[in-house]
């Protein structure tokens, strides 16, 4: 059994004495003090018999020697004490109360007149003083460790708790180590009471040395909360859209787990991406200094000797652990480099997405920069033609007579050309500002704004008859679907070849669910070759008549980007083409269909529901 | 309604544009004849020299009227056009932006500052004649002005 006791108090010293030498914190070296002691003494006194046959008197050298291992025994729970100073400053009473009360139980060893033998019932006055004075400074301070590592314990990380109710439990154990004492100070010297105080011995080194150098098991096992909550923040790791995300997600769980107080993360430059636990910014600019540094690992142990630091294809990731947290080993190490290949991982996704974000503004950017280019390019354009067009007005009014039939008739084309011109910059203008102008979406019945559309046609069209039909409630921008209906009726009308068209503007529901709008004529058509080519810009059939009569090549391409704002889809085809739905046999000339995506599709109050694929009418 | 119409209308043009502001200026003329009488400026700088009678303009009488262009060097029409507005003295003149923007917020902005009308070039004579109109409106057909707003 004392073999067993030494034993243990021995490696405790080694393990304390491992700590110091890793860290150098002062209160490492505090425990290594306080244990490395005992395990000496444990072993000096291995040499010592058990038991004291004989009163030593005050003049033999062993009577001294033992008065000496009696001291250095009774300094532990100050030493325990100072442990805990080093790790949380104690109040200026309560350490002075330890020093007095310990100085003053050192002065009494050495006070005794002798060391009484082991079976000796004998207890004088001063024997009996020196006991109590043993039991109030043994107890208190230990005592006072064991509530004092408990509360050290509390709110802190599971791996600092874990190890602070253990060393308070070793310290509980200490303080029950009173009892045998007590009880043989009553005069049982029974070998029962000697062997409860070996084992309370034995038991109180197994906690401390459990709480001060856990073994990995232990670690890992205390440990197990945190990790459990880095489990489930590793799916935000992995969907963090930023590297700044990346670091909110991981850093706020690092220092629980390691039992430590600052984390931080900084990137392939060496700028902080993000701390967790840091004083502010000077402790900030102080860590990337750090851990700029080439080979950061070696480095730090220098100067933070707590802080452990991975460096990642993308940065680095630190943590330090705090006063209280049991020294790092293995297991840890392989721990934070395991999250750090899933912090990598995150970090080149987050900045795949942040390169790729950036690209895509720039490209926002430079195609904003085109348009506002086109705008006031077309604005420029505009003005010297303004001009051309006021002087033709003077020319005619004021110089009408003089120019005769033949000057007339090159004003009117002069005038007719800067007028086409001016409608070209307006109608480029507008196309321009259909991507540029991004408007809300509101609720627009079709119905209305086919009706109107036709309205406002009909007097410059007075032989072409219309037909609305049945139109659906959309959800696209109001503006824009008129301009685009307007577009389409006017292209009917201007290209179907025949004075008494007849356009018809319909719907129906496509098989695929979604919203089709057709405007059907019976005029010319568009010939095969060029139905997809109309829908570029400044594409026309006809020739160019000086402005009259054909349009500016604008307007269809302005409505295949009108729809195509929507998500939808413009094309035409002539009357042997099949169109989705079936069952409507084709009006005989052009139709164009404008396919709508379902999701803008709004219930028209009232109505009846368009036609399903496959009714006709 | 003549009756409380200035004779001759005084009509000042702030217009950049050497063309346009010819065109502007010839046709007021033509429009008012001998009832109106138009000067024109050729930036905002000018515009607000004339207004407030500083150098070359010191002795010129207000104008009842204001047609202004937009787009001009060194003060533009809005600047011009905030300035009239929120002086006391000259918030009372009525002022046509006459502009070839067709910019929604121009329209806006123009309004906001306190213009009495948006005219988008190109105008021809008819519509220029129209602006005669709006001065007419303005000077004779109201007893006061609104408020611009603020």
């Amino acid at each position: 059994m004392r073999y067993a006791e030494n034993l243990v108090f021995a490696a405790l010293a080694i393990a304390c004495l491992r700590n110091w030498q890793r860290e150098r914190a002062r209160a490492d070296r505090w425990a290594a003090a306080a244990f490395g002691t005992l395990g000496g003494i444990g072993l000096v006194s291995l040499a010592l018999p058990a038991t004291v046959d004989h009163a030593l008197g005050p003049n033999t050298v062993l009577h001294w020697f033992y008065k000496i291992l009696i001291a250095i025994v009774l300094c532990f729970p100050y030493l325990l004490v100072r442990f805990l100073d080093a790790l949380e400053p104690l109040s200026a009473g309560h350490r002075r109360a330890a020093d007095v009360l310990t100085g003053a139980t050192v002065v009494a060893t050495f006070a005794l007149p002798r060391i009484p033998a082991s079976h000796d019932h004998h207890r004088p006055v001063w024997l009996l003083a020196f006991t109590g004075l043993v039991l109030v400074q043994w107890g208190w301070l230990s005592g006072f460790a064991c509530v004092r590592f408990l509360v050290a314990g509390r709110g802190q990380p599971t791996v600092v708790r874990r190890r602070m109710q253990v060393l308070s439990l070793g310290s509980f154990v200490l303080v029950l180590s009173l009892i045998p004492t007590l009880s043989t100070s009553k005069g049982n010297t029974g070998s029962g009471a000697y062997l409860a105080s070996e084992i309370i011995g034995l038991v109180a080194g197994v906690f401390f040395y459990l709480g001060i150098a856990p073994p990995a098991l232990l670690r890992m096992l205390w440990r197990r909360p945190e990790e459990q909550a880095l489990r489930r923040a590793e799916a935000r790791l992995m969907t963090g859209a930023t590297t700044k995300a990346v670091a909110t997600a991981v850093l706020p769980h690092l220092p629980k787990l390691f039992g430590g107080r600052v984390a931080a993360l900084t990137d392939r430059n060496g700028a902080l991406i993000g701390s967790q636990g840091t004083s502010g910014p000077e402790e900030d600019a102080e860590l990337v200094a750090l851990l700029s540094v080439r080979s950061p690992e070696d480095q730090l142990r220098m100067v933070r000797p707590r802080l452990l630091a991975v460096p990642l294809r993308n940065g680095v990731l630190a943590v330090e652990a705090g006063a209280y947290t049991p020294f790092f080993g293995r297991e840890e190490d392989d721990l934070l480099h395991s999250l750090a290949a899933f912090v990598d991982l995150a970090l080149a996704r987050a900045e795949l997405f942040e390169r790729e974000r950036d690209a895509r503004l720039e490209l926002e950017v430079a195609h904003q920069e085109l348009e506002d280019l086109v705008y006031s390019l077309s604005h420029d354009l505009k003005s010297p033609l303004i001009s051309l067009l006021g002087y033709l007005d003077y020319l005619k009014i004021d110089c009408g007579e003089s120019l005769g039939t033949t000057g007339e008739f090159y004003v009117e084309r002069m005038t007719a050309s800067a007028g086409y011109m001016t409608s070209l910059i307006e109608d480029l203008l507008t196309l321009s500002r259909i991507g540029r102008t991004q408007t809300e979406p509101e609720i627009v019945d079709l119905a209305a704004v086919a009706g109107e559309v036709v309205a406002g046609i009909q007097p410059a069209a007075p032989a072409v008859s219309f037909a609305v039909e049945a139109l659906p409630t959309l959800f696209v921008n109001g503006l824009r679907a008129r301009e685009l209906l307007t577009n389409v009726v006017d292209n009917a009308v201007r290209h179907g070849g025949r004075s008494d068209l007849h356009v018809t503007i319909w719907s129906a529901l496509t098989s695929g669910g979604d919203v089709a709008i057709y405007v059907s004529d019976d005029g010319v058509g568009v010939p095969e070759p060029y139905r997809d080519k109309i829908f570029g810009i400044f594409e026309r059939l006809g020739a160019h008549e000086g402005g009259e009569g054909g349009g500016t090549g604008i307007g269809l391409a302005m409505c295949r980007k009108i729809v195509e704002q929507d998500g939808g889809q413009i094309t035409v085809s002539g009357p042997d083409d099949d169109i989705d739905p079936p069952g409507r046999a084709p009006a005989g000339g052009a139709t164009f269909r404008i396919v709508y995506p379902a999701s803008v599709l709004r219930p028209t109050p009232g109505a009846t529901p368009i036609p399903s694929h496959g009714a006709s009418r | 309604m003549n009756a409380v119409l200035p004779s001759p209308v005084r009509v000042l043009v702030a217009e950049d544009n050497e063309d346009h502001r010819f065109l502007t200026v010839r046709a007021l003329r033509q429009a008012g004849g001998d009832g109106v009488e138009v000067d024109s400026v050729r930036d905002g700088e000018q515009a607000l020299d004339y207004l407030y009678r500083r150098g070359d303009y010191g002795g010129r009488d207000r104008p009842h009227l204001i047609v202004l262009d937009l787009k001009m060097p060194r003060v533009n029409g809005f600047e011009v056009l905030e300035k009239v507005k929120s002086d006391d003295e000259l918030r009372s003149i009525p002022v046509v932006v006459l502009t070839s923007s067709d910019l929604p917020k121009d329209v806006s902005d123009a309004y906001r500052l306190g213009s009495n009308s948006f005219v988008t070039k190109p105008a021809g004579p008819e519509v220029l004649k129209g602006l005669l109109a709006v001065g007419e409106y303005w000077l004779g057909g109201t007893t006061s002005l609104p408020e611009p707003p603020r």
